[in-house]
């Protein structure tokens, strides 16, 4: 049987090559956002500010994950471009980051049918993160009925 | 299998024993609470040791002690002469140093025993610790990290009934390392005689009378 080099850890989260950088973290956000032909819906400045946005609310969520890494003096990573820069997150949380990236471009949508979607990648980001689910995402539309009866 | 390859095992087996049960717990907070059991494990049993020898010479009371075998000293246990008597000395507040109470006219080798702990928080995982600590008490370590991380509140692995257990059982395993160390690792002797000062001595109406001269007379 055929067999390829597989990813062995050496007890570093950075050889770790899935979701390593910036990039990757990106475009795989683009492929569950369903954008990956050009022209973007999604551009790259405002992915790169979900995704530090997503970073500190992972940093609010689970301080654990970032207070300990004295390589940044605990802080929290931010990033100005899409390139190769490594994302310091162990591996077991990228994928949770990637949700909370996804829910948060899908936030900002005016189709109150992203509101369901985004509400579903940020309830898996905290359930990655803190083991349950945040509140839904809901608006979009204004309420129905007559003024007085609300 | 060598020593290092044993030891390796043994932090593997305590690592990912931890880590089953704890869904959802990160790397650097089982690295952090470690140090922290160990920490506390160490205070609480005494079971770290190392003697640490210093020649006395006339006129002089304090000596410098820095552990040579690792770690970090954390409290003095006593101070043997050459005919393994007890003498009388104390520690400094920065744990560097011990004073004896009494000057000594001669030169003459001393053996000061203390107890020791862990060093460098999150700077080498694993951290320094004696080889033969985790054959010896490596459940008694998972006790401990369990019940510190199910007791944070707020995370897919929060448990305080769980945590409860733990506690427990690390608290009775410190107990039952203190003991074990104090008896010198022995079963059914009597607690072992050095460098226990009280051992040796008598309490009289609360007043240690231990090898102060004149004896401090009860009021």
């Amino acid at each position: 049987m055929a067999t390829s080099p597989s990813y062995f850890g050496d007890f570093s989260d950075q050889d770790q090559p899935t979701l390593n950088t910036v990039a990757d973290y990106i475009t795989e956000a683009r492929i569950l956002l369903q954008d990956k032909v050009e022209p973007f819906r999604y551009e790259d400045p405002s992915l790169l500010m979900a995704l530090n946005l997503t970073l500190l609310e992972a940093r609010r969520l689970r301080s654990d994950l970032f207070v300990f890494n004295l390589k940044v003096s605990g802080q929290t990573q931010a990033f100005n471009a899409v390139d190769n820069t490594y994302v310091d997150m162990e591996p077991q949380f990228r994928l949770a980051l990637v949700h909370g990236l996804v829910g948060h471009a899908l936030e900002r949508d005016q189709e109150d049918y992203q509101d369901a979607r985004a509400s579903a990648f940020l309830s898996l980001f905290s359930a990655g993160l803190i083991g349950h689910a945040i509140g839904v995402v809901t608006g979009g539309s204004p309420p129905s009925g007559k003024r007085g009866d609300r | 299998m060598s020593d290092e390859d044993e030891i390796d095992r043994y932090w593997a087996q305590l690592y990912g024993q931890a880590q089953v049960p704890l869904t959802g717990a990160s790397s650097a907070a089982l690295r952090a609470q470690l140090f922290d059991v160990l920490t506390e494990f160490f205070d609480g049993s005494n079971c770290w040791r190392e003697v640490i020898k210093v020649m006395v010479t006339p006129d002089t009371l304090d000596y410098a002690v820095m552990p040579i075998e690792g770690g970090r000293v954390l409290r003095l246990l006593g101070v043997l002469n050459q005919y393994n008597t007890p003498q009388p000395a104390v520690m400094s507040d920065d744990l560097g140093s011990v004073q004896f109470i009494y000057a000594y006219s001669q030169v003459q080798p001393m053996s000061v025993y203390v107890v020791k702990t862990v060093t460098d928080p999150l700077k080498c995982f694993p951290p320094n610790i004696p080889d033969w600590l985790l054959p010896k008490h490596h459940i008694v370590l998972l006790h401990g990290v369990l019940g510190n991380m199910m007791l944070q509140p707020g995370n897919s692995y929060s448990n305080a009934q769980l945590s409860n257990f733990h506690q427990t059982k690390f608290r009775d395993g410190i107990a039952h390392a203190r003991v074990a160390s104090m008896r010198a690792n022995t079963v059914g002797a009597q607690a072992w005689a050095y460098p226990q000062q009280f051992r040796v001595t008598s309490q009289k109406g609360g007043v240690s009378t231990f090898n102060v001269h004149p004896t401090p007379t009860p009021r």
